[in-house]
Parts: C-alpha cells; structure tokens; sequence
C-alpha cells in the first residue's frame, strides 16, 4: 500500500497538482486554439474513443432500426409514390443538363478553354454531431479508409454542408459552413458579383464581410459558390441574402445571409472529390495563354 | 444513505470506479435530438465530483486530466477545456469534502451549482481571451441539468460500489 501510492501523491499536495494541471490545461487550450500541433494526439485519441462511441450509437441505432421495421405499408407506399414523382421530375432536368453539359463542353473547345473535370462523389451519413458548442461540426461514417482527405467539400441535398477539416481512419469531421470563420467564395447569381461568406458560429445566420456600402447586392439574391479558392466546385447554392445594413458609418456593408442548408433535417451527405485546380472556373491559365496570342496578334 | 459515506481511511474500490467512469463517458456520448443537445447533462462530471467528495486522499488528477482530454476529443472542441473544468471541480470537491458530506445528496446541490456555474463562468472567459469565441447563454445551460441529476448519479455509484466492491 505504502509503497504503492507513493509514486507522486505523496510529494506534492493536492494544491500543488491542482495548479500544476490548472496551468498545464490553460497551455493546452492556447495551443490548441492557436496552433495546429495538437491534431495528431487528437487523431490517436479518437481511435481510443471510436469502440466507446460505437456502444453509445448502438441504442439510438437500434431504435432507428427498429422504427424502420414497424414503418406501415401505406405510409412507405405513399412515400414510394412521392419518391417517384420527384424522381420522374428531376430525370427531366437531368436529360437538359445533359445536352447542356455537352453544349458546354464543345464551346469550351471551340473557345480554348479547359474542359471542366467531373467531380467523384462519395456518400456518407452524419453519424453523430459534436456537442462542443462553439463549434458547428457534424462527424460522418466515413474517414481516410474510404479515402476521405482533408478538405473535401460536402453538400447535402440542399446545398453546401461544409468542408473535411478532420480525418479519422473510420470518420471524418466536417466543419459547416455555418462555422466561426468559415470562409467560402460566392458569386451572387444574379449578377455574378463575388464575394466570401463566413460562418458566425449560429446555425441560421452567416454574413458577407468586405463588401463596399455601394455593392449591387439585395435582399433575396442568391448566393451560389464561385469556385474560386479550389476547395468548392462551382454553382452550388450556399445561402440567400436575408438582410443588408447600409451605415454610413462603417465602411462596409453588414450583410447577413440565410443558409439553404439544414442541419439536423438530413442525415445524407454528399462528398465531392476535391477540385485540386486552384482555379476551376476562371481558367486564369487559358485566359492568360489567348490574351497573350490576341496581344501578340494586335503588336503585329 | 448517509452510513454509506465512507471515512478517509476507506479503501478506493478501483474496479467499481473504472466501471463507473466508463459507463458515464459512454453515456455522455450517446446522442440526443438536437434540441436536447445543449442541455446535455456531464454525468462523467458528477462521477468525478462523487470521487472527489467520498474518496478525497486517493484522487489522482492525471486521471481527470486525461478524461477530459477525452472527452474534449469526444466533443470536438478545443483541447484542454474539458480538463481544466474537471480539475477544477475535483478540487472544489476535494477541498469542500468534510463539510458537502454533512448534507444529504440533494442539498448538496446548492454546494455544486455555484461551484460549477462559477468554474464555467472562469472557462468561458478563457476561451473568450484564448480563442476568441462568442459567448452565449447556452454555454450555462448544461450547468443545471448536470446538477439537477446529481441525486440520482450518487445513488446510482453507492449502488454499483456496493455490488461490485461490496466493503
């Protein structure tokens, strides 16, 4: 007994540890909020925890599991009917988004520029959502074993989700766009006007930061990414302009904006492959290539 | 109910603890509907605090520690926060032992509410200053549910120590 506990409790008494650990955690919390060099440690520990979470989601899993059992006939011939009629509909678009993407495709060609690349999609489920409440995270079941890397984009079926922004070996943590800071370049649909929207940490509101007081922009436009930054494709809807303060006082405008995205309403995720080009829709580099011959052809 | 409470010299039923302490970190990471989400109480923290009070010479800090660094990975917030509201509370716990246990589970609530409504009020000052995020009233919500089970927790660990390391 004796020898036992005398490896460290002895020596110091609880005041001393308990500054020791105060002070310890305090540097934990600065590094960790400050700097990137705790992400391993986090990475390790969340295989530690992966079996006692898997036994935490088993009675959730169960009932759901159950509720799909005992779901009645009609209701699933109702929804199956529904089902249908959305697919038929949507098949229709899909039929004019073919013959535009192959529209698209031979001007591309015809004008120079890259031919865009199809993105790979992978889909997932929100398994779980992190209950730290500063953050706005969902997890999804699927992580570096399924090839997921950092920064993939993820859209569900109403629009962008949000981004990798940690990749364990069975999951995947997706910061939402809703997140503090979180930063995507949009364009305006209306007039194609960019801009970069920011997550405020509330699951209903996000803002445009650094647009002039004078920006044409207005209540109700769309918002749309641009594909600009390399980490979102192009054309995915991002949110809606729900309210824009002009006050001459500051510099910019204060814009908020309503995501289209819902969180807790859908439980499938998208992931697209990540658009490696830095610069996807602009083509600065074609751009460049046909500017440079259309000046070289006006010198002559 | 108050002959259970142990003496100082009373030998830490180690088994009991761990079992205890795995089961109340598997039930925190059971998930709830969203709404229910920010009212989540901390039943690990209620399993330390009962530790604390009844076992106060055979704490082990690093322990706490290391489960809140846990749990802050469980949670996904920032590394260190989730410790530190441990080690503080084990140490409110520790340092109020002889007078919290005088009192019947229930009025000890009065002890635990100020102690970590106060503790959490320090943290999220800290992670204002540190990290810079923005405070909310939300951030208190857990505050009174986890005391509010506290009753039970305690009744439930008595229990399950006297099952497994029965004295």
């Amino acid at each position: 007994m004796q020898t036992k506990t005398a490896f460290f409790k002895r020596q110091y008494s609880i005041k001393r540890r308990f500054i020791f650990y105060t002070l310890f955690c305090v540097v934990l919390i600065f590094t960790d909020a400050r700097f990137n060099y705790l992400e391993m440690i986090r990475t390790g520990v969340s295989v530690v925890i992966h079996p006692l979470r898997a036994v935490a989601l088993f009675p959730a899993k169960l009932f759901q599991d159950a509720s799909e059992l005992l779901a009645t006939a009609s209701d699933l011939k109702t929804e199956n009917a529904k089902l249908k009629e959305a697919n038929f509909k949507k098949n229709e678009l899909l039929l004019v988004q073919k013959s535009l993407l192959v529209e698209n495709e031979n001007l591309r060609n015809l004008l120079g520029l890259r031919i865009k690349t199809e993105t790979q999609q992978m889909f997932a489920e929100i398994v779980y959502e992190p209950k730290d409440p500063f953050s706005r995270h969902v997890v999804v079941d699927k992580g570096a074993t399924h090839g997921v890397t950092l920064g993939t984009p993820a859209i569900d079926i109403t629009g962008v989700l949000g981004q990798v922004v940690r990749v364990q070996p069975w999951t995947s943590t997706i910061s939402l766009v809703t997140h503090r800071d979180h930063p995507v370049p949009v364009q305006i649909a209306r007039n194609g006007l960019r801009a970069v929207v920011f997550g405020m940490g509330y699951d209903s509101s996000m803002e445009i930061r650094f647009l002039p007081l004078d920006a044409d922009i207005r209540e109700g436009d769309i918002l749309a990414t641009s594909g600009i930054g390399g980490v979102y494709p192009p054309n995915l809807p991002v949110g809606a302009v729900s309210q824009i303060t002009r006050d001459d006082s500051f510099p910019f405008a204060k814009i908020s904006v309503l995501p289209v995205s819902r969180i807790g309403h859908h439980k499938q995720v998208l992931l697209l492959s990540k658009v490696d080009d830095a610069s996807p829709v602009l083509d600065i580099k074609g751009n460049d290539e046909n500017t440079l011959d259309l000046g070289v052809i006006g010198d002559n | 109910m108050k002959m259970q409470a142990s003496s100082i010299s009373d030998a830490l039923p180690k088994r009991a603890l761990i079992a205890v302490i795995v089961a109340a970190f598997i039930i925190n990471l059971i998930p709830l509907p969203l709404n229910l989400q920010l009212f989540r109480p901390d039943i690990l923290l209620l399993v330390l605090i009962y530790w604390g009070i009844n076992y106060s010479q055979k704490v082990s800090l690093f322990a706490v520690f290391l489960l809140g660094v846990l749990g802050d990975v469980a949670n996904g917030g920032v590394l260190g926060q989730t410790s530190l509201l441990y080690i503080f509370l084990i140490f409110i716990a520790v340092s109020i032992h002889r007078r919290i246990r005088l009192f019947k589970p229930f009025m000890q609530i009065l002890y635990l509410f100020p102690a970590l409504l106060l503790t959490k009020v320090f943290l999220l000052g800290l992670l204002v200053a540190i990290d810079g995020v923005s405070p909310s009233l939300g951030y208190f919500l857990p505050v009174i549910s986890t005391v509010i089970f506290w009753p039970f927790v305690h009744f439930l660990i008595q229990m399950v120590f006297s099952l497994i390391d029965p004295v």
